[in-house]
């Protein structure tokens, strides 16, 4: 029987059994005794081996079956637990999930499977382990049926994500071409059509809604591998970590999910090597000498925070400003300007930190220029606190969706580009003589802060026009850390639209967030305030 | 040799014949409207709604000779598997094929790799990689970069 068709389906539920095992054993790991969980491994590897089988992956359905023995002798209580049975086991998942890569690429799924497999069948607890009291084996729940495990599975149905994002696309569409309508019903000033348009945009709306909750992901999609993750990273570095995760049942768009993934795996790494301190180290501060690493997930309003708290050595504002002056990336006076919060942004500029240089203020640096990128690339932002000695947090503030989103639309020399709503901290018309001179720079003021003023005109490269007399409309936004006032000719509107990502070549230009098409027609870029310079 | 016979479309350019491996296209068309690009180098028309999606429209005449072209002509719009790019051109002139027995030779000139003899004229191949390597160095760099895109600059 061919069985090809149905490789798809085997390799992404596969995937989720050797998700869900990873998570299992590294909470077994601090709780042995969870008899939910080690009645969970067992069933994900008995269902494993089953699928392997059937597919025709014998050497899958083999190394499973071996893993399933083990998980069964756990079962039974006739081994515990212990650390070198979850070791063996992530071994075993890890060589599973390279097997199916080879699988999902199209190959047999072979693998050198006979050492491990000896070392399952062998395995014989440490000497100095305590075994399983025996009245928790006499006191167990029984063991529940293999079949049953699928009994109660709500109704659902697999989807391709490219149906999604089809779907995603074409509602999109429709908001451009009712955008569209919209301009050519003010042209026509036709009643009877505009009543026809705004039921027509609640309808549009209502469906953009469904849509994109179609596209909605829970975080445990991306957190799920992190306590595997970071456990590792910290067997590695010596180090003793308590991990949690909060919030993980909060749903986010796919396409956010997936950008956001790489940068929450470098925040971590970088919390569990130049965050914690060593075990001895805490010991001596007074600490314990298990660290603490949480991820904090949480919706506030139209966006989601999602937060990287460690209890570790934290940073010095001064400590940092002071590298980045004998690095070269700012003057000593802008450093002595800089508030806390945005001296502990400076870890985030190119040039830091580097790999191979890495000290005990420079440690927090690494890659985290590339990790405000990917966050502002989605309409993110990143927000650095910390505390000598107590700790430190990141925290991600991100939109809900990215596809749909409203823009201020500005014109400069006759050319209309589009800033995301999200990014305007304020919109200003200036009087001409509130602007003053320190240097050669223009200033004004805006609320209780002075701000340098700069043409928007002069960041696109596009020819100056005269200041008015009147009124001088400006955008207020943050530009690397700074507080900016953008002078632009006039403010257009706002309006929804439908961001469509930018090919190559127009991808290779720093600044742009993406583009739109108008309902007018007219194409339009959408800035991204932050990486205009 | 493959048994696949190549085709090439042939196309003018400042009195000029070039030729498109016509594996690398995806659509012609008149020019169409387009918008200003800020930032962009002057060899950018500016960018068109090619069925929804931004499109940049480079003008080959001033990037491959520096001259502005004579306004009009048509628009060659890129497989997305090269890129996200529609290329202004003169006039189309033909589609040609080498299973009868058209000639294609190795060359060397920029931006090509190979050219075809046709009606014993030597044409080169455009070699649309080239081009598109040059165009993300001059975006990544701003190396030509003057007022934006000839539209920005015009206002």
């Amino acid at each position: 029987m061919d069985m090809s068709q149905y490789k798809e389906l085997f390799v992404s539920e596969v995937r989720e059994h050797l998700q869900g095992m990873n998570e299992a054993i590294v909470t077994l790991e601090e709780a042995p005794d969870d008899r939910e969980k080690i009645d969970f491994l067992f069933r994900m590897a008995h269902s494993i081996k089953g699928m392997s089988a059937s597919m025709g992956y014998n050497e899958m359905a083999e190394l499973s079956h071996k893993m399933e023995d083990l998980m069964d002798r756990v079962r039974k209580g006739i081994i515990g637990f212990e650390p070198s049975v979850a070791d063996l086991l992530l071994e075993g998942c890890d060589i599973l999930a390279a097997m199916l890569d080879d699988v999902d690429s199209g190959g047999d799924g072979h693998y050198d499977i006979i050492d491990l497999i000896q070392r399952l069948v062998g395995y014989t607890p440490p000497q100095d382990y305590e075994t399983v009291p025996s009245d928790t084996k006499t006191t167990r729940k029984p063991e529940p049926e293999i079949s049953a495990e699928r009994s109660e599975t709500p109704q659902n149905v697999r989807v391709k994500t490219e149906v999604l994002d089809t779907l995603v696309n074409i509602t999109g569409e429709l908001i451009t071409n009712k955008n569209r309508v919209i301009s050519i019903s003010r042209e026509l000033k036709a009643q009877i059509l505009t009543d026809a348009i705004s039921d027509l945009s609640r309808l549009v709306r209502e469906l953009h809604d469904e849509v994109l909750k179609v596209r909605l992901m829970p975080f445990a999609t991306i957190t799920d591998r992190l306590p595997r993750v970071v456990r590792d990273l910290a067997k590695k570095s010596g180090k003793e970590v308590v991990f949690r995760v909060s919030g993980k049942t909060i749903e986010l768009d796919r396409g956010i999910l997936e950008e956001l993934a790489d940068p929450l795996l470098h925040l971590l790494r970088n919390a569990v090597d130049h965050g914690l301190e060593s075990p001895d180290e805490r010991r001596a501060a007074g600490k314990k000498s298990e660290g603490s690493i949480a991820v904090e997930v949480q919706r506030e309003k139209d966006r989601l925070l999602v937060s990287i708290v460690d209890d570790g050595k934290g940073m010095d504002p001064r400590r940092i400003a002071t590298t980045a002056v004998e690095k070269g990336l700012l003057r000593q006076e802008e450093a002595a300007a800089l508030t806390p919060q945005q001296a502990l942004m400076l870890i985030c500029l190119p040039g830091f930190s580097t790999a191979t240089e890495v000290t005990d203020v420079s440690g927090r640096g690494v890659g985290m220029d590339a990790v405000r990128a990917a966050v502002q690339a989605i309409g993110g932002t990143l927000t650095i606190d910390s505390t000598p000695g107590k700790g430190s947090r990141f925290t991600l503030a991100l939109p809900l969706t990215i596809s749909i989103i409203q823009i201020l639309l500005v014109e400069c020399s006759s050319v209309v580009v589009a800033f995301p709503v999200s990014k305007v901290l304020r919109t200003v018309d200036l009087k001409k003589d509130a602007i003053f001179n320190r240097g050669k720079r223009k200033f004004i003021v805006v609320g209780n802060e002075e701000i340098p003023l700069a043409s928007l005109h002069r960041l696109l490269g596009l020819p100056l026009t005269p200041l008015r007399e009147e009124s001088i409309p400006a955008v207020v936004v943050e530009i690397k850390e700074r507080t900016v006032g953008l002078v632009v000719d006039r403010f257009v509107g706002q309006q929804d639209v439908f961001v469509k990502p930018l090919g190559s070549p127009l991808n290779r230009m720093k600044g742009f967030f993406g583009g739109a098409i108008l309902g007018n027609g007219r194409v339009v870029f959408i800035l991204d305030p932050a990486n205009i310079l | 040799m493959s048994g696949k016979a190549r085709r090439f479309l042939i196309f003018t350019l400042h009195d000029k014949r070039y030729a498109l491996n016509v594996e690398d296209l995806s659509e012609v068309m008149v020019t169409p409207t387009t918008f200003p690009i800020p930032k962009a180098p002057e060899i950018f028309l500016g960018v068109m709604n090619f069925h929804g999606s931004p499109t940049p429209v480079l003008d080959l005449t001033t990037f491959l000779h520096g001259n502005p072209p004579n306004g009009g002509g048509s628009v060659l719009i890129l497989d997305h598997k090269i890129g996200s790019l529609a290329i202004r051109i003169d006039t189309v002139e033909r589609i040609v094929s080498d299973i009868r027995g058209l000639q294609v030779r190795q060359d060397s000139g920029p931006y090509r790799r190979q050219s075809i003899l046709f009606n014993e004229e030597t044409i080169p191949i455009l070699a649309m990689d080239l081009v598109m390597t040059e165009l993300e160095e001059r975006m990544r760099t701003g190396r030509g970069n003057g007022s934006g895109s000839r539209k920005a600059k015009a206002g």
